[in-house]
């Protein structure tokens, strides 16, 4: 009876996947959401987004207690992944971006299964529980300059890491980058929750930084609301570059660079 | 002396648990599990767990709307995706036993080491509207056995399943932590006929038993309009491992709401309603065979629960639930006829770390009639997720059943074990 409940099941399994193949849908992105769409997709940020960042979005939700990285608290309209300077609000793309991919290593799973017109009344959404959106002096946003981009190379690396010791990246990510420098410990956001720098050697450990230019993105703009500053018109836009294609190297362990040395810190 | 030296090994167990966890606290790792759906939506178990295997607030939902995130259309996967999303989880434990009849002053002790076999987990979509799940066990033992599959047609705020699944009752053990059984939940009347030693009991394996996976046809879904979510389940079963087909049938509803009562902290209550009838086959102790012919057992379940978070912290977790079950027609310890159990229990479950380190306690009782059986359970545990993918836990139990002049018989469990996943 056994063999035969699987054979069948086996058999209805196969049937069905034909079957679900021939009615898979489209995903046309839509050029503007009407407001029904914003209060069914409320209705949706309330079912799904609100057990972590609250009805009201100020990141209170019921998952938030069990969470390392605390789920954003969007009334403040402080958000840590932009393309626009450190202070300013972040870019509807931006926000989207984030929605879909989700940050890995954290509990902000990937809505990547939602369809372009859901993202984009997310987005809507997440901009009503800060009064910054709405207000014209925010506006207009400005997004980072990413200057002449500098190939993934030797040179690079090794220039990257003299600006890693340079900057004092290492005082938060350490001397291998594994996140465990001198001033690691202790550390807090602005609403007072622990957070640990990225251990730059762990892909799985860094958000938006699957390329050097998404690095580059990071050091540009900071991570608002964290101790990650930005380093935008603090050096120039070429350092950034190596150092992007430095810590790009540590995650990847390409093995271009020489571990730093205790006395090169000094 | 014999009993208090039981007493001191059971002393010393709890205390290399505590020291165990206690030193790995120190140890602060970051901590991402991978298991079936986190790989699935590349994110942490945290998103749908408080810690595996209870579920959070949002894992409620995403099992309340067919294993997915609400409102998502996945694509199609091509043909090398499918393979994907294949999980596996082990679970090897030590479990010491210390067991007392308080008639006869018997002690028995026991120690074994238990793997609960491998389980290896699959789920994925076949398009938009359909989608699978499926849990083969591997067990060096019992070899390999189908522990669930089924398939899902999802269709808004309804779906429909048809496979071997377990139904979602109000509280399944998902919805908090530790390993022991419900002592209500895992309630099986034969088992406990047999505690009078009188007699023989009737049964076989032709039970319907919640906590196991049935064959079954369901629908059920996730309406987010009505206050903040509503969850209902209907469906029709087919008995358990090893049953006729033919011979078990039962109807099972489920429905609870939950509202955001202050602070973005839930609060559920609902019931669950499950009857049937089955074909019972008598044991012929002359000739030590079962009878072909039999008789029929209407059997019905009925339960309901409460579950709420406290709205300060948000990190204490207490549910509660009472259930009656009854069969009109078996052996009860004396004579064929109705057998009548009542039981419930009483959970609290404590975030003392995020992510990290869980503690958790709970009351069990149960009363079964007709047998005037009493059984009273306490269970206190910690779990620690010690590395991505790892989990230590301890529990301790304690249990004691009693039948007036007849059976008081008290015994302590303590489990140490691990979990991984990947």
């Amino acid at each position: 009876m056994e063999k035969y409940s699987i054979g069948l099941a086996l058999v209805i399994t196969a049937s069905l996947f034909s079957l679900g193949w021939i009615l898979m849908g489209s995903d046309d992105t839509p050029e503007k959401a009407d407001p029904a769409t914003l209060a069914k997709e409320k209705a949706l940020f309330d079912d799904i987004c609100a057990t972590c960042h609250g009805i009201n979005g100020n990141g209170d939700g019921v998952l938030a207690a069990n969470l390392q990285t605390k789920p954003r608290n969007f009334t403040t309209g402080i958000f840590k992944f932009r393309s626009t300077l450190s202070g300013q609000l972040p870019t509807d793309e931006d926000l989207s971006i984030t929605i879909k991919s989700g940050t890995h290593s954290t509990a902000m799973t990937t809505f990547e299964t939602f369809s372009p017109e859901q993202i984009w009344a997310l987005v809507q959404c997440v901009k009503t529980f800060s009064p910054r959106f709405s207000d014209p002096n925010e506006y207009p946003l400005k997004t980072i300059s990413y200057g002449n981009e500098i190939p993934f190379t030797r040179e690079s690396i090794a220039k990257g890491r003299k600006a890693y010791v340079e900057m004092q990246c290492n005082k938060c990510h350490g001397d291998a980058g594994e996140g465990n420098g001198s001033s690691a410990d202790g550390m807090a956001d602005n609403w007072g929750d622990p957070i640990q720098p990225s251990d730059l050697t762990n892909p799985s450990n860094l958000k938006f930084a699957t390329s050097p230019a998404e690095i580059f993105r990071t050091l540009a703009t900071g991570l608002d609301g964290t101790p990650m500053p930005s380093y935008s018109g603090a050096i120039p836009d070429s350092a950034m570059w190596y150092l992007a294609n430095y810590v790009y190297s540590l995650q990847t362990h390409q093995g271009y660079y020489e571990p730093i040395k205790p006395e090169e810190t000094e | 002396m014999k009993y208090r030296l039981q007493n001191t090994s059971v002393f010393c167990f709890s205390s290399l648990l505590v020291v165990l966890i206690l030193s790995c606290t120190v140890i602060t790792p970051r901590a991402g599990a991978i298991p079936l759906f986190a790989r699935k939506y590349k994110t942490t178990c945290f998103t749908c767990h408080v810690s595996e295997p209870m579920l959070n607030e949002f894992g409620r939902r995403f099992q309340a709307n067919g294993y997915r995130i609400a409102n998502s259309e996945p694509k199609t996967p091509t043909w090398d995706q499918l393979p994907i999303v294949l999980a596996f989880a082990v679970t090897p434990s030590v479990i010491y036993a210390h067991s007392r009849d308080n008639i006869t002053n018997e002690v028995t002790d026991s120690r074994n080491f238990s793997t609960y076999g491998v389980d290896m987990l699959t789920a994925g979509d076949f398009g938009s509207r359909l989608s699978w799940y499926g849990d083969v066990t591997v067990d060096p033992k019992e070899g390999a056995g189908l522990e669930s599959l089924f398939l899902i047609y999802h269709a808004g705020a309804i779906n429909f399943t048809l496979g071997k699944q377990i139904l979602r009752t109000l509280f399944p053990i998902q919805f908090t932590l530790g390993t022991t059984d419900y002592l209500a939940q895992s309630y099986e009347p034969f088992a406990d006929g047999s505690l009078t030693n009188k007699g023989v009991p009737i049964g076989g394996t032709n039970t319907l038993l919640l906590e196991k996976a049935s064959y079954a046809v369901s629908a059920f879904g996730w309406v987010p309009d009505i206050l903040n979510g509503f969850r209902y389940e209907l469906a029709f079963t087919s008995g358990n491992d090893g049953v006729d087909l033919n011979d078990a049938h039962a109807l099972f509803l489920s429905a609870d709401q939950t509202i955001y009562y202050a602070n973005n902290a839930p609060f559920k209550v609902g019931l669950w309603y499950y009857a049937g009838k089955q074909r019972l086959y008598d044991f012929d102790s002359t000739n030590a065979v079962w009878n072909s012919d039999g008789h029929d057992n209407l059997l019905w379940r009925f339960g309901i629960g409460a579950d709420i978070y406290d709205p300060w912290v948000k990190k204490i977790n207490l549910t509660g639930q009472y259930m009656i079950a009854n069969d009109d027609n078996i052996y009860n310890g004396s004579s064929f006829g109705q057998q009548r159990m009542t039981g419930s229990f009483l959970s609290l479950t404590a975030i003392l770390l995020p992510e990290k380190v869980y503690t958790y306690g709970r009351w069990d009782h149960k009363e079964v009639n007709e047998l005037k059986l009493t059984d009273t359970q306490w269970t206190v545990g910690l779990k620690y997720h010690f590395v991505p993918n790892v989990f230590l836990f301890g529990e301790l139990a304690f249990d004691n059943q009693k039948i007036p002049n007849r059976l008081d018989k008290s015994t302590t469990t303590l489990s140490i074990g691990t979990l991984i996943a990947y």
